[in-house]
């Protein structure tokens, strides 16, 4: 007998292997090869060192907050199947041209510009009620990306500092 | 549970107003009992409050609750009756929306008391620049004011600032380099925030969210004063929201009724009753309360009660300079436009105020919005993150507000058909932008592009004339004539003698500067009548009198 979760795996795993499918033509055009396992694993210390790095790639910033690298992943999980997740962290291991060529073709498009937003805002959606919510403001990483200021609400220096152009630059 | 508590004097509403006159009244030992429909702010958990909050907007950090609702945007708490919308915002708390201000400490001019007489517009006050200035010079001392001697904000000064000045950021003299040809002068602005310890508190960091929330108190708020207070002797109770004022059958105020946070009821009963909850909550109160001897509202025989409500109306314009403005930096508003703030062009059209805003395109968010923006536009790695700096680091953000006139028919009454969570009328706003403040918004139109041609801009947006969210004013004006105003010249009820009506709220006209140091001038103003009453024991009989048993009950 098959039950409704039982169709639903299977449906997923349709879903994953086409997803794989198109995602191994989208790295093959890149003269890439990367293994992809057709199961996709829970959140490991591997698959979070992963996906930080792929994070870090995106938006072309050291991130390495693991707590919020879990948090974003669960965000992803609730929005894309588990094979786009598994292909999101598994580009990590593409070099720099093989990386920018890969992400910016679907279905790793789209995930991965859900990853950058969830990083840069610090911000998640739930596109079936509308609503978003804060996980960080003041870890988001468009701070960092912003070295002449810092998340609203924070001091910023000793009284005047405004006055001057920011240092370094 | 019903609890009766006497006072000499009640003071309804614990803003920057009451908070500074239950200071003044407690020091010379007077019995004051201060009631505040909102909760006690905590900053820390109001910072952590709007970190949390999506929008960032002017009460982020301050939730509305359901036994004292306020605005959280102009859709939610005022009905909305047009045809403009009204965009005031405040906010319910122990020191009151002075919380969400943005911090700027000067009086108005002299000729913004006699805009009839002077322009043929408006109506004057029955008071002028010199009946304040003494009080002026006195809330400078209290909250700590700083400023720069060097620049003449037109307003007459007999003694120096309090504290140094706050200087302009990098961005606005930027700004002032590129525009030395166009025709105006970019100067620092005066400041209640301190630019050295001061009070106990610390100098401003450049946290650049003054408004919503300042995260050390370095930007004076109404809570200084209240803390104050009650440590000279002033009775605090916070949650508790009076919802009736009660009229005697002399015509003198006999009580007033309250609710609490926790579902008790109450009556307050004294010799004298303050109100002041700011130019919405004043007047819907005083409408609530009709009753046998005030059947128009209290204070109301003129019928001017919640009408003659003022703002400002804006102008934004948004670029990209063409080089880095660095914003996102230092106090909110730190320099604009000293011109065209009064001068005799307001025969034609509405003085302006145009500013620079520090906290660039959008308070809090702007570097999210742009990140957005340029994520879904395909960009991704080095170029994005390029791309956002330099976009950030080049916005420009020009707000400019225009005065606008006193109207009858622009107004605010409880709608009795549309309840908020307390089970209370909620504000329904009556406004219309005129055209005298949209003439002047046309000028400022003009300013804009000459500010973003200066500085080479790209992307440039100009939103359509709105409302100000920063002021609310009129709504209990002041005059001589019992005919069509609410309160004297010293604050006082023309109908009911020992009821003070105080605020933003008082105000015949609403000229550009800020208007909290006015509005507690008043205030203090209006202590020359209250301070005689209470020491001639005129109202003594009044707060011994019965409360009339069923009105409360009511």
């Amino acid at each position: 007998m098959v039950t409704l979760e039982g169709e639903t795996m299977k449906h997923n795993d349709i879903q994953r292997r086409l997803f794989l499918q198109a995602l191994g033509a989208c790295l093959a055009s890149t003269g890439t090869v990367v293994s992809l396992a057709a199961t996709p694993t829970p959140a490991s210390a591997a698959s979070l060192d992963s996906f930080l790095g792929t994070a870090s790639k995106l938006c072309d910033l050291k991130l390495d907050n693991r707590e919020l690298a879990a948090s974003y992943l669960d965000a992803l999980k609730t929005q894309f199947e588990p094979g786009a997740i598994q292909a999101l962290t598994a580009a990590a291991a593409l070099d720099a041209s093989a990386f920018s060529k890969a992400v910016a073709v679907s279905p790793l498009k789209e995930v991965s510009q859900q990853a950058m937003l969830l990083w840069l805002t610090g911000m998640t959606t739930d596109a079936s009620k509308g609503t978003q919510s804060v996980v960080s403001y003041t870890d988001a990483a468009v701070w960092q990306a912003l070295p002449f200021t810092k998340p609203a609400a924070q001091c910023g220096g000793a009284f005047g500092y405004w006055a001057d152009k920011p240092a370094g630059l | 549970m019903t609890n009766n508590l006497k006072a000499d004097v009640v003071i309804i509403g614990a803003g920057a107003v009451g908070g500074m006159l239950a200071y003044r009244l407690s020091q010379s030992g007077v019995n004051v009992l201060l009631l505040e429909s909102g909760p006690r702010i905590n900053r820390g958990e109001a910072v952590q409050t709007y970190f949390n909050s999506t929008d960032k907007g002017a009460n982020a950090p301050y939730p509305s609750t359901a036994y004292a609702p306020h605005p959280m945007s102009s859709k939610d708490h005022y009905v909305q009756a047009g045809p403009d919308s009204f965009n005031g915002s405040y906010l319910r708390g122990v020191g009151g929306s002075s919380w969400h201000w943005t911090g700027f400490g000067m009086g108005f001019r002299p000729n913004d008391f006699k805009m009839k007489s002077l322009f043929g517009v408006g109506v004057d006050w029955p008071i002028g620049y010199a009946d304040l200035q003494s009080y002026y010079e006195t809330i400078e001392k209290e909250w700590g004011v700083g400023g720069d001697a060097g620049y003449d904000h037109g307003t007459p000064r007999r003694v120096p600032y309090p504290l140094p000045g706050v200087p302009m950021s990098y961005s606005d003299q930027r700004i002032s380099v590129a525009c030395k040809d166009a025709g105006f002068t970019i100067g620092p602005f005066i400041h209640a925030r301190n630019s050295v310890v001061f009070d106990g508190r610390p100098p401003c960091c450049g946290s650049a969210s003054c408004a919503p929330i300042c995260p050390i108190g370095a930007k004076y708020d109404g809570s200084v004063h209240v803390a104050k207070a009650e440590a000279a002797g002033t009775r605090l109770m916070a949650e508790t929201v009076v919802d009736k004022i009660l009229v005697g059958a002399n015509k003198q105020i006999s009580g007033v009724t309250y609710r609490q946070s926790n579902g008790e009821r109450g009556t307050a009963t004294a010799k004298i009753y303050i109100l002041c909850a700011h130019a919405i909550e004043s007047p819907k109160l005083l409408l609530l309360s009709k009753q046998e001897n005030a059947p128009q509202g209290v204070a109301n025989s003129s019928d001017a009660v919640g009408r003659y409500l003022m703002t400002q109306a804006e102008l934004d314009t948004r670029a990209l300079a063409k080089d880095p403005l660095y914003p996102y930096r230092g106090p909110t508003t730190t320099g604009g436009i000293m011109e065209f703030r009064d001068g005799a062009f307001r025969k034609d059209y509405a003085a302006v105020g145009t500013s620079f805003m520090n906290r660039g395109w959008r308070s809090g968010l702007g570097p999210m919005q742009t990140a957005n923006r340029l994520v879904k536009a395909g960009l991704v790695g080095a170029p994005m993150r390029q791309a956002l700096h330099d976009q950030s680091a080049r916005e420009l953000a020009i707000n400019s507000s225009a005065e606008t006139l006193p109207e009858a028919s622009n107004r605010i009454v409880p709608d009795y058909t549309q309840l908020d969570a307390s089970g209370t009328p909620r504000p329904k706003v009556y406004f219309k932008i005129d055209e005298y403040t949209k003439r002047g918004l046309e000028q400022v139109r003009l300013r804009h592009q000459v500010i973003v041609k200066a500085l080479e801009c790209t992307d440039i947006t100009s939103d359509e004339f709105s409302t100000a969210s920063a002021i609310i004013a009129g709504t209990t004006r002041m005059g001589k004539n019992a005919a069509d105003s609410v309160v004297d010249p010293f604050c006082r009820s023309h109908d009911h003698a020992n009821l003070f009506v105080v605020g933003t709220g008082n105000f015949p006209t609403m000229p550009i500067n800020a208007p909290t140091m006015t509005a507690v001038a008043l205030g203090l103003r209006s202590l020359e009548k209250i301070m005689p009453d209470l020491q001639s024991g005129r109202f003594n009989n009044q707060a011994n009198s019965q409360l009339n048993n069923q009105a409360v009950a009511a």
